[in-house]
């Protein structure tokens, strides 16, 4: 079990500083962590939505 | 708190992980979302932007000239940008167009439509910002919505191109929160030309509902027009006639006061995870509708609600939602998210097991929300979703595909769940959320799980011979999707009305026949069970199988009305797959004794 009172590192870089200006001049390398996890999300879309019986939305 | 403390990544305290993980996480955690959510949509903003080519923008103006109006935007107001970028909806329009340039989803309309929702982004960063300013965007259903702002009519067009503009009002107003409201920011196509004024009849102002008690505030904006509100792709604008935008403020003071005079730490956390609710009509009594989608921070869609509570819990369940979704764009959960789905006892359908999680996080905010309530109706809530929750947090427990992350969550929550004292109810309220919880598992396993085929053979060759049943095979079959299974809650909406409304109980006693029309996934003899006539109802499943061999329904109903009797029944209630593939491989077979061998309670006839 991991412990319950450390801090957690996530996976997700830290763009609060960064302007939208400066958005395209950046590394894509930079963000390919993040992105990839955004991706893995946005190939199954059925896996985003979440509620009580969103089925019945249908 | 969510601290800034790496370099590169985002860093939750360990407390604040704590907190969110038991299934809590106060207003302050829940704000700093906001931030790690802003790196999320950059991302994919900027993905989406490399993407795009300024050909796919059409007869709009190029993708670069969109992108640049916002940073002159941000240039001048750099909050005012943020508010727009971080518009929930505008999370959803990447996730849809990626889905679309990337062909995991096909759309008819032309794809510049799409591509337009970035000059519609532009043009509301550009009024928020006072610019002046010009840029044309796309006509829609004869519409011009403008996120969050409002929708500009055009009832002759259907689709086409129109133009937003300002001479600009920097320095008139720069905090005010209704941009255009007194400027003269226009949306113009042909010779028609809407103000975004509050007299002009042809523009229509995104409504707000707030609300504010003992000095505790929430306030979102009702967005029923925006494209991409349905959490999926483009859905036509859809405004809210006054009388029903009047009920969701009636409703949300209501909810509200409940919320905070009840648990105003959870209250605040809902508060700050919601900034934007997407109506539905209503749904059915008993069965509210409602969604949240993890690339839409902060917003909710649901339906009207049957009355204050049941709104206040829907924005509890929601926002749990939103926070956890919010969580795991952060840390992995599940290691292997492509496993066999498993059951979710809150839904119709197998759910992959990442979504299992969304659920038991969203029941465990539920459930703590019914158990400080004392009426019966809550008292059933509590005690058919503090059984349920023990289930399937108790499977979890074990369940190999979790991350250390997710095995930590599920530890939390499991300790959450069984921290909570044993919620107060009488027998009869206890009887029918036992009832309910075992239905409801039976019902899911008939129609999603397949019985082996060799175990078919062997019990009726056993059946044909007079012999013994077989036993019971392991459970190795992994569900597979029955896309006809629906209102698998049918018995248990009957439960909440027997004890919460018994005139309207009373009224389904007096037309049987007719209870399915009023309660879709109903047979008359549920209404038997749920008065306690267990013998009435035994023999009103085995006249419906008799007919209806293969009928999920009334199996659970068989099982539910034979354990009410003291006759044995958990191999139907726990496989009832078996009986029921059973009972269709011997057409001439009685049910009930069908039923009865299964449960080792006779011999074949």
């Amino acid at each position: 079990m991991m412990p319950q009172t450390a801090d957690v590192q996530t996976e997700v870089q830290d763009l609060s500083a960064m302007k939208l200006a400066d958005l395209q001049h950046q590394d894509p390398a930079r963000f390919s962590g993040t992105l990839r996890r955004l991706l893995s999300r946005v190939e199954q879309p059925s896996r985003s939505i979440s509620g009580y019986n969103p089925q019945r939305l249908d | 708190m969510i601290a800034d403390t790496s370099e590169s990544h985002h860093v939750i305290a360990g407390h604040d992980f704590h907190s969110l993980a038991r299934g809590h996480g106060d207003a302050e955690s829940v704000r700093q979302f906001t931030v790690t959510e802003r790196s999320w949509r950059l991302v994919g903003l900027r993905h989406l932007l490399a993407t795009l080519t300024d050909e796919q923008a059409g007869p709009l103006p190029p993708v670069a000239d969109a992108w640049k109006l916002i940073l002159r935007a941000e240039e001048a107001d750099e909050d005012a940008v943020t508010d727009t970028v971080m518009y929930p909806q505008v999370g959803i329009w990447i996730a849809h167009l990626l889905r679309r340039l990337g062909g995991v989803v096909t759309d008819t309309e032309p794809l510049w439509t799409d591509v337009g929702y970035l000059h519609a982004v532009a043009a509301v960063a550009a009024v928020r910002a006072g610019l002046a300013f010009a840029v044309d965007v796309p006509v829609r259903a004869g519409v011009v919505v403008l996120p969050a702002l409002g929708m500009a009519r055009f009832p002759d067009a259907t689709t086409g191109v129109a133009t937003v503009a300002s001479p600009g009002r920097r320095d008139d107003n720069p905090g005010d929160d209704n941009p255009g409201e007194d400027g003269p920011v226009t949306v113009s196509l042909g010779d028609t030309v809407v103000r975004l004024a509050a007299d002009d009849p042809a523009w229509r102002p995104a409504p707000r509902c707030h609300a504010d008690v003992d000095g505790a505030r929430i306030a979102f904006l009702l967005d029923d027009v925006d494209p991409y509100r349905d959490l999926r792709g483009y859905s036509a604008p859809a405004p809210l006639p006054p009388a029903d935008l009047a009920r969701w403020q009636e409703l949300l003071t209501a909810a509200w006061t409940i919320l905070v005079r009840q648990d105003r730490a959870r209250a605040e956390g809902v508060a700050a995870a919601l900034t934007t609710l997407i109506p539905l009509p209503a749904a059915k009594p008993y069965r509210p509708l409602s969604a949240s989608c993890d690339e839409a921070f902060a917003a909710i869609v649901a339906s009207m609600p049957d009355d204050a509570e049941q709104f206040a819990m829907t924005l509890v369940h929601e926002t749990q939602h939103v926070k956890l979704g919010a969580l795991l764009h952060l840390v992995t959960f599940v290691d292997d998210p492509d496993g066999p789905a498993v059951y979710a006892p809150w839904r119709d359908d197998p759910r992959p097991l990442s979504g299992l999680l969304q659920g038991v996080y969203a029941f465990v905010g539920i459930t703590d929300f019914w158990r400080r309530r004392t009426d019966p109706g809550s008292r059933f809530e509590a005690a058919l979703w503090g059984r349920q929750l023990r289930r399937v947090l108790a499977a979890l427990r074990t369940d190999s595909r979790l991350s250390p992350f997710g095995e930590r969550l599920v530890a939390e929550l499991y300790d959450t769940v069984t921290g909570w004292p044993q919620p107060p109810a009488d027998a009869d309220t206890t009887r029918l959320a036992a009832s309910a919880a075992a239905d409801h598992y039976a019902q899911w396993r008939a129609l999603h799980v397949a019985a082996p085929e060799d175990w078919v053979r062997e019990a009726v060759l056993a059946w044909n011979s007079g012999g013994p049943r077989p036993a019971i095979p392991a459970t190795v079959i992994a569900p597979v999707t029955d896309t006809s299974a629906r209102w698998l809650d049918g018995r248990a909406v009957l439960a909440r009305i027997h004890l919460t409304d018994p005139a309207q109980f009373a009224a389904l006693l007096h037309a049987p026949g007719a209870v399915a029309d009023t309660i879709p996934g109903t047979l008359p003899a549920d209404l038997s069970l749920i008065t306690g006539d267990a013998a009435a109802a035994l023999e009103g499943y085995r006249a419906h199988l008799v007919t209806d061999r293969g009928s999920p329904r009334a199996w659970a109903g068989l099982g539910l009305a034979l354990d009410a009797l003291g006759r044995p029944a958990a191999d139907l209630l726990e496989r009832p797959e078996l009986a029921r593939a059973l009972a269709r491989a011997l057409p001439g077979a009685d049910p009930l004794t069908v039923a009865d061998w299964m449960t080792g309670a006779a011999a074949p006839c």
